[in-house]
């Protein structure tokens, strides 16, 4: 079966023909779709390709930063103003993979995959959506509630320059690349001695970056001492169910996830 | 279907062909233009053997669109060596760094692209840099062994 693609120059036009086309997939960096292609899926009839500038664009300046969806892991890795960034965006496959997979294709990744999603979500980065001029942006995590209906275009996504602390860190069984056993983002913004917010995303245990919520509670304007992290730990895994697969077993992955927890949230503390 | 014309230059010369509108670059190179140094490994981007340089950046042709190379710069292995071997080809052949050789066209491409940007890398930046690529054989040892031989080679010939 022939797959068509049609080049256009706007991310509104892609986003009006991929609303009207429920076999028309947008083209990113093509590390995951090209494979569908190559591989004869028929949900797919149709690559959309659109060069527009808004794509590519970074506005990393300020407090509010912008990236569009186009943008590779190895231009987020050029830019020193978004080091933040970067233990998540080099840990994405190896340096071809890295000049290739973008922003956007990377939130729509299902687990073992979507490393740099998982940050965004702990940081709680919102995207701009294509196509519906005046809308607000949406929550990260919202995008993935919305199985079923066809993804909507991402134009950029906007992230407020992250105050306090913020820790990432991956789990995989090849080194130095390899899909996630767990993946796991921490951003903690304390004030007084005291956690004003706390985000705990994780990744690999479903099938798209999740927030613990469990953890956030637990750690919910109290202080980062042994007993809150404790709390954290216990609680992480609170509500979700983590999936078992040919790389770890749901109970490895639960396991993991209260280690590396324990281990980050400890190290955070300054101990 | 339609077929599509594509231009871009590989390894410094003009290609004109006609491919299907969602070929992959892997299937252009090797089955319209007759460029048979990138290999056909997995088909999903996951064990290097396809890997070639697209205006000085390595990817994995086999998931790259052909179309994306429209009047671009697309480097292989076949572009590397002239009259004589890249210094690359060579220590890999001494080393015992090739062993059924599959593998060889993408980690010389990845090594190659390496030494332009950081002529002298370490252990660990070698590693790194061949982390898209698979080999079964060699068990790696003797690959990043050539790879760190032709560095202190060529940081010698600057000297
Ligand atoms: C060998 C290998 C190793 C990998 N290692 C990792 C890894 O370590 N960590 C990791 O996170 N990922 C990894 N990946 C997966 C993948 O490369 C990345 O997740 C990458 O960021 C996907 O981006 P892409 O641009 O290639 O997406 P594409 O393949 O182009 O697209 C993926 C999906 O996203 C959709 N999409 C793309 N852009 C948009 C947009 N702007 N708006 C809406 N939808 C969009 C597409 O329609 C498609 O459904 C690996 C892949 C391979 C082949």
């Amino acid at each position: 079966m022939t797959v068509q693609v049609s080049s256009l120059s706007t991310v509104d036009s892609a986003a009006r023909l991929l609303s009207s086309d429920k076999t028309a997939r947008m083209l990113g960096g093509g590390t995951l779709l090209m494979q569908r292609v190559n591989a004869g899926d028929p949900g797919i009839r149709k690559l959309v390709r659109v060069d527009d500038p808004a794509l590519t664009d970074i506005s990393a300046g300020g407090a509010n930063i912008s990236i569009g969806a186009g943008v590779t892991m190895s231009q987020l890795l050029m830019k020193p103003e978004l080091e933040f960034l970067h233990s998540a965006a080099r840990c994405v496959g190896g340096p071809a993979i890295r000049n290739m997979a973008t922003l956007g294709g990377n939130l729509f990744a299902r687990a073992p995959y979507g490393d740099l999603a998982v940050l965004l979500v702990a940081l709680g980065a919102e995207v701009s959506l294509a196509g519906q001029s005046g809308s607000r942006p949406v929550a990260i995590e919202r995008l993935f509630e919305r199985s079923g209906s066809a993804p909507p275009l991402v134009r950029a996504v906007n992230i407020r320059r992250p105050q306090g602390q913020v820790m990432f860190h991956k789990m995989s069984r090849m080194n130095p690349r390899g899909p996630a056993i767990v993946t796991l983002a921490i951003h903690l913004d304390q004030s007084a001695g005291r956690i004003r917010e706390a985000r705990v995303a994780l990744g690999g245990v479903a099938d798209r970056p999740c927030l613990s919520m469990g953890a956030a509670r637990a750690m919910g304007n109290s202080r980062l001492d042994d007993a809150t992290i404790e709390r954290a730990v216990t609680d992480a895994m609170r509500g979700i169910e983590p999936r078992t697969d040919a790389i770890a077993s749901g109970w490895y992955r639960e396991q993991m996830v209260q280690v590396h927890l324990r281990r980050a949230l400890t190290q955070m503390a300054g101990g | 279907m339609a077929q599509l014309p594509l231009q871009f230059r590989l390894n410094g010369s003009d290609v004109a062909v006609f491919a299907d509108e969602a070929d992959n670059l892997l299937s252009v190179l090797r089955g319209k233009v007759g460029d048979l140094t990138p290999k056909f490994g997995c088909g999903q981007g996951g064990c290097g053997a396809c890997m070639v340089s697209v205006d000085g950046k390595t990817v994995l042709s086999c998931v790259t669109l052909a179309q994306n190379v429209q009047g671009r710069d697309v480097e292989s292995l076949a572009g590397l060596s002239g009259e004589q071997l890249d210094p690359l080809q060579t220590a890999f052949m001494d080393g015992f760094a090739a062993q059924c050789g599959y593998c060889t066209p993408g980690m010389i491409v990845a090594a190659r692209a390496l030494l332009r940007r950081n002529p002298n890398p370490d252990r660990d930046d070698i590693v790194e840099a061949i982390s898209d690529n698979l080999c079964r054989c060699t068990g790696y040892e003797p690959i990043i062994d050539a790879i760190q031989l032709v560095a202190a080679q060529e940081r010698g010939t600057r000297a």
